[in-house]
């Protein structure tokens, strides 16, 4: 299926268009995501898996190392604490160690495959 | 011998975890509160003695509950108490026992995993697995729980301490480990019964997975199943006292084990209470290790920042064994799991196959208080992830800068649990109360008490007033401190004692409507119908009056006295007869005309309505209506009349008479067995006992009829006698009714909203009118064959050790001489 999508015109066209932008691929997703935490209100469980998809596949097609993964865990952990030191066991911090979990997860799958 | 640093910093803090609890209590104060009650520390000889060996729950009417999995624990504790005797000494050393194996085992487990090849980073090694240690036992799980600690509290050393053996055992395959852990097992055997489920469940199968996958994935080692097997069939075999009659008792439909976690209705229920206490939970307060103390806040960052650090230089290889850098990266996992399992919150997804779990996994509800269950095993797995993580920054770092980052994480983490080691979190000042504190000074006139109570006749019941919420009993020491728990008139006296609102269940709320409207003839017929003959009340202001003005009388302070001076007017009204008093603390022998005897013949059976429309469940009019001029009444609910007594009308108000009563005489021989005997039962009788419902309650006839002894109280003009009653665990007619069939099986029903009647026929008992019966729990006797077996299986534990300990000096004495 994932197969079938990737060959037809429209797949090739995004992965073309994926791998022609790695610059600017990386910060929308990072901007995605403090958005996410910092802007957005609610949780939405599309936007989560949305966001990671598009880094899993970044991940996957720019070959990112576990390293730039857990670079991105320190800054998230970065924003969480902020966070948490001025609100508190909020939303927003919750949002953040939302997405910790996840770069976390992410780091760890990538380290245990390199 | 030369000792390196490392070690000497090991036992330097061992020696302060050994020194610190004893600033946390005063010599001859004890904590013995809580809601497992932890009176085993004062007096485990009575408890031992008393009600630890029967399927009968001490306290209330007597329902059917089982405390013999602390069996191996009071052994323990009652050879401790008789060396030592002293209660204060005893909590302190299972204090320092938590703490410093908690810590030894943690520090070992990291060391053990970050099995290096270069020498160069032993100092290292050693210095992660101190922080790990130190992380552990300074963690707020750790920290938090020391007050009024439960049963399963011990956990927070053994589930270390099992990890440590299991992991040496898997790789080392010596069988020494796993005797050990089978031994450790068997002696907190309470740790791994069905009243520690939870935790039970929440650690070990996390544990032994993540084992397995070390073991054969990453040191690729043979894991020696053999072994397991046997170790499996020996620990079942050392549990089956506490383990069998739980097992029986979840197939047995209708049973509480079984309800909880096979009926749907009841999980739905505890999915109710995941959803209520899912609003507390939080990802980042579990991610940031959170201290007690506010002025540590900007340190919490500390232990994530530097086990993201540790994941990042974990590039180079320098793990041993072929372990790779993935050792780490499993603990990560492993760490990753119990975070969403603390926490629930991470996607609405997770929230949904949360749920989930609840509804299609048997058992899962357990869980219901998840924050509460799985920090134990979260802070564990963080404490070993951290402490590999650690070693990964260290290894990176000069080692000057190494010391100094070590003597920085060190230092916070102790200082970040600093209300804990200064006592403050552990001796605690009651929750409502003004200003007193949990550790108590026992007064002796409260002994002299106990002591009293203890020489009323065994089958004596009792009423402790100030009546509380709950189920607790508050005693205030000498010192300015008080006991809240469980009572100690029931655990230490071995009498049953009614001392909350939920120990007079069904009548609870009925009790606390007749005391507002202080109507004491009907409190007296409640009381009579429960059995209860004595008042035990506590005049002492210290106990209620402003020193509690909340918890734990909050509720019923409402219906009841406000002070202890209304209190004592209160008692005086229930026209007992004080025959006993000690400083503030006064027995009353109730004199009552309506008491009910623990066994007697219905002379008529009134059936009422049981309904839920009514608050007291249409039970109130057992007490305030005009009763009849007998005594001798049993009131049925029309359900269970009509299912009886299919041939008469349940709307007559008094459906069954019987006018040829014959006599009864009982005695108790233990909590689960009583002998009655009865004379002249001409025709059909309704026996009544007054103990609360349970279908193994079971009336056998006896072989032999005994001989006639002595009456100490006698009830209705002579128709009902009590004899003298006795506490016999094991003697020759214990089993004398295995093997029998039970009589009246199918006509056992409830009556008085609580207690056990059988319609007995005169073809029951072969047409005889004089005869001896055996009314016996039969849930008890699976507890006998369960500490057989576990008998059995301990003795060949501990041959088995003895054999392997004379096998290893006989081979060291053989390789010394060949040397």
């Amino acid at each position: 299926m994932i197969k079938k999508i990737l060959n037809s015109a429209y797949g090739k066209k995004s992965l073309l268009f994926f791998r022609n932008n790695k610059p600017v691929v990386l910060p929308i997703i990072f901007l995605g995501i403090l958005a996410d935490i910092l802007f957005i209100k609610g949780n939405s469980d599309l936007r989560i898996f949305g966001i990671l998809g598009l880094y899993v596949a970044a991940a996957f097609l720019y070959k990112f190392k576990s390293r730039l993964t857990f670079l991105l865990a320190l800054v998230l952990l970065g924003v969480m604490f902020a966070e948490f030191i001025f609100t508190g066991t909020s939303e927003s911090t919750e949002k953040a160690a939302v997405w910790l979990f996840f770069f976390l997860l992410i780091g760890i799958i990538q380290q245990w495959k390199e | 011998m030369k000792i390196s640093k490392s070690k000497l910093l090991i036992i330097c803090i061992c020696m302060a975890l050994f020194v610190i609890p004893f600033f946390w209590i005063k010599p001859g104060e004890m904590d013995l509160g809580g809601d497992s009650g932890r009176l085993y520390f004062y007096d485990p000889q009575t408890l031992l003695k008393g009600n630890s060996l029967y399927s009968i729950d001490p306290e209330g009417k007597g329902n059917v509950e089982s405390i013999i999995y602390i069996l191996p624990f009071l052994i323990l504790t009652s050879i401790i108490k008789i060396i030592l005797d002293s209660p204060y000494i005893i909590i302190n050393l299972f204090n320092i026992l938590k703490l410093t194996v908690g810590f030894l085992a943690i520090y070992s487990i990291i060391k053990e995993l970050l099995e290096i090849k270069n020498r160069h980073y032993e100092e290292i090694r050693e210095l992660a697995a101190i922080i790990g240690g130190l992380f552990y036992i300074f963690s707020p799980m750790f920290i938090g729980n020391f007050d009024r600690a439960l049963l399963n509290h011990d956990q927070v050393f053994l589930n270390p301490l099992i990890f440590y053996l299991l992991l040496k055992y898997f790789l080392t395959s010596k069988q020494k480990y796993l005797w050990f852990t089978l031994i450790i097992t068997f002696i907190f055997a309470h740790n791994f019964s069905w009243v520690s489920a939870p935790p039970l469940f929440a650690f070990y199968p996390l544990a032994v997975l993540f084992l397995a996958l070390y073991v054969m994935f990453i040191r690729r080692k043979k894991i020696p199943w053999g072994g397991v097997l046997i170790g499996l069939v020996l620990f079942f075999s050392l549990h089956a006292f506490h383990l069998l009659p739980a097992l029986i008792s979840l197939f047995d439909p209708g049973s509480n084990i079984n309800t909880r976690i096979l009926n749907s209705e009841a999980v739905a229920r505890q999915l109710d209470y995941f959803y209520g206490v899912l609003p507390i939970a939080s990802v980042s307060k579990n991610v940031f290790f959170y201290s007690n103390l506010k002025q540590f806040g900007l340190l919490s960052v500390l232990v994530p920042f530097l086990i993201i650090s540790g994941l990042l230089f974990n590039t180079k290889n320098l793990l041993a064994g072929g372990q790779g850098k993935k050792t780490l990266l499993l603990t990560g996992i492993f760490f990753l799991i119990t975070l969403f399992l603390l926490s629930a919150k991470i996607t609405n997804l997770g929230v949904n196959f949360y749920a989930w779990m609840f509804l299609y996994i048997p058992g899962f509800s357990m869980f219901r208080n998840f924050i509460g269950q799985w920090q134990f095993v979260f802070y564990f797995f963080y404490a070993i992830f951290f402490g590999q993580a650690i070693f990964f920054v260290l290894s990176k770092l000069f080692n000057k800068y190494a010391m100094v980052l070590s003597a920085i994480v060190g230092l916070s983490l102790v200082l970040s649990g600093w209300t804990f080691i200064n006592g403050s979190l552990v001796n605690k000042v009651h929750f409502q109360s003004n200003k007193v504190k949990y550790a108590i000074v026992m007064d002796p006139k409260y002994e002299e008490i106990l002591s009293y109570i203890k020489s009323l006749r065994e089958d004596a019941k009792i009423l402790t007033l100030p009546f509380t919420d709950c189920c607790y009993q508050v005693i205030h020491g000498t010192n300015n401190g008080a006991y809240v728990g469980l009572s100690t008139i029931s655990f230490l006296s071995g009498k049953k004692d009614f001392s909350g609102y939920i120990k007079i269940a069904p009548f609870s709320d009925i009790f606390l409507k007749l005391a507002k409207e202080r109507d004491y003839d009907s409190i007296k017929r409640m009381l009579g119908l429960l059995n209860i003959q004595y008042i035990f009340y506590n005049a002492d202001p210290q106990i209620y009056d402003t020193t509690f003005p909340g918890y734990p009388y909050q509720y019923v302070r409402q219906y009841l006295p406000g002070d202890q001076k209304t209190y004592g007017e209160f008692v005086k009204n229930l026209g007992g007869q004080k025959v006993f008093e000690k400083g503030p603390y006064q027995v009353y022998e109730l004199d009552n005309k309506d008491l009910l005897p623990h066994f007697y013949i219905a002379e008529i059976v009134d059936p009422y309505k049981r309904t839920l429309d009514y608050w007291d469940g249409g039970r109130k009019q057992f007490f305030v209506k005009d009763r009849e001029s007998t005594k001798r009444i049993a009131y049925i609910s029309k359900d269970v009349c009509e299912k009886f007594f299919p041939e008469v009308s349940c709307r007559d108000k008094n459906l069954y008479r019987n006018n040829s009563l014959p006599n009864i005489h009982f005695e108790k021989i233990n909590p689960t067995r009583y002998k009655v005997k009865i004379n002249g039962a001409k025709d059909p009788y309704i026996l009544v006992f007054s103990e609360a419902f349970h279908r193994n309650w079971k009336i056998i006839p006896a072989d032999t009829e005994s001989q006639q002894e002595k009456t100490v109280k006698n009830y209705f003009d002579g128709g009902v006698t009590e004899g003298v009653h006795s506490n016999t665990f094991l003697d020759e007619s214990t089993f004398s009714t295995w093997g029998k069939k039970a009589i009246a099986n199918d006509r056992h029903f409830q009556v008085n909203g609580y207690a056990n009647a059988w319609t007995v026929l005169p073809k029951d008992v072969g047409g005889k009118e004089n005869y001896e019966l055996i009314v016996e729990m039969t849930g008890q006797r699976v507890i006998y064959v369960g500490l057989a077996l576990s008998l059995i299986a301990f003795l060949g534990c501990v041959l088995w050790g003895v054999m392997s300990l004379v096998k290893r000096s006989r081979s060291d004495i053989i390789g010394r001489s060949s040397d």
